[in-house]
């Protein structure tokens, strides 16, 4: 019976690490999202020096996402967002703007999927 | 190659750890459900080992998850004789009487070469020797023999012998074990004085039992070259 009650709490401690790192990966994404939405904002009304800030900004937060997201995420979708939010700051400070808003929106779509997928979704599980 | 080295050490370790947790049995004959979860097991851990790009917790955590619900399995098998059939089934008569059953041989795909093959590694080569044999829920056969066929013993011959239980560890490859010590009730006055009496020290014994009779058995340790 020991080995039971062990069990069982071995099996609601995995259970409390899942749904933790479910509502981390929650946050970490709305605040990423929220970052991109603002930084297509400034590239949409012409105010493409804060829109480089604000890149600046979120990939020097996203690298601290990614160290604390790599525990439970593969590496190939944090990499991708990585690859994208390197790139951000560069398009605006340059002026392409029509660069910054497509790969601003393939971040944003980047961003949502991930969470996306770790929710336990029946599309996920099958 | 390091991370490659620092990874496989991690799930070996998750996996016995895994492996202690599920008991003795998985070390046993292995039941349906108890086979699936070591197959299962050896290729979960071989992801994160082969494919670094893979968090190492996307590995330990199906492990873990699958013992501990073999764990529970187990533990509702023992409650449930219903639940125990569901999931391991049911033990087939294959010979009854020393007549076989050919409907359940049938039932069972159970060919007559396997039935012969499983009887010849029991050490049964002529069927007529059989009074009963049954398949286990681990596919395992197991057979009784005729009385008339029995290898002789001291209860069939009549004779009367005193049960005597088996020996026990007392020593270890030098370690003297307080656990075989008291199978046997030996204290360690005794030990001293046999081994005292044989010429030895416990640290030049490599293997020493005994039971409860005294009657000991020594293996002394081989002086290096």
């Amino acid at each position: 019976m020991k080995r039971l009650y062990a069990t069982i709490a071995l099996l609601l401690g995995i259970l409390s690490l899942s749904l933790f790192a479910l509502f981390q990966c929650r946050y970490y994404c709305t605040q990423t999202a929220e970052q991109v939405s603002q930084i297509i904002q400034y590239a949409e009304n012409g105010r493409l020096d804060q829109a480089a800030i604000l890149a600046e900004q979120l990939s020097e937060s996203w690298s601290k996402t990614k160290n604390s997201m790599v525990w439970y995420i593969r590496y190939e979708p944090l990499e991708r967002i990585s690859d994208i939010t390197s790139h951000l700051e560069f398009l605006a400070r340059y002026n392409d703007l029509p660069q910054l808003m497509a790969q601003a929106n393939q971040l944003l779509t980047c961003v949502h999927e991930l969470y996306d997928n770790e929710l336990p979704l029946l599309r996920n599980l099958v | 190659m390091l991370v490659s080295f620092l990874r496989t050490l991690i799930l070996y370790i998750v996996v016995i750890f895994g492996m202690r947790i599920m008991g003795k049995r998985q070390l046993g004959q292995l039941q349906p459900s108890e086979l699936v979860i070591t197959i299962l097991i050896s290729n979960i851990a071989t992801l994160p080992i082969e494919n670094s790009d893979v968090p190492l917790i996307l590995g330990i955590i199906p492990i873990l998850t699958l013992m501990c619900f073999e764990v529970i399995l187990s533990v509702l098998t023992l409650k449930s004789i219903r639940f125990r059939r569901l999931i391991w089934g049911n033990t087939k008569i294959l010979i009854q009487d020393g007549k076989i059953k050919q409907q359940e041989l049938a039932d069972l795909r159970y060919s007559v070469d396997d039935l012969m093959e499983q009887l010849r590694t029991n050490g049964i080569f002529d069927l007529r020797e059989v009074e009963f044999a049954l398949t286990e829920t681990t596919g395992q056969l197991s057979i009784c023999k005729k009385t008339s066929c029995e290898t002789l013993n001291p209860k069939t011959a009549g004779i009367k012998v005193t049960e005597t239980p088996p020996p026990s560890i007392v020593i270890s490859d030098r370690k003297v074990l307080s656990e075989g010590m008291k199978n046997c009730m030996l204290s360690q006055k005794e030990l001293d004085r046999i081994l005292k009496k044989e010429g030895y020290k416990p640290e030049e014994v490599f293997l020493m039992t005994c039971t409860p009779q005294k009657d000991y058995y020594i293996v002394p340790l081989e002086k290096k070259h």
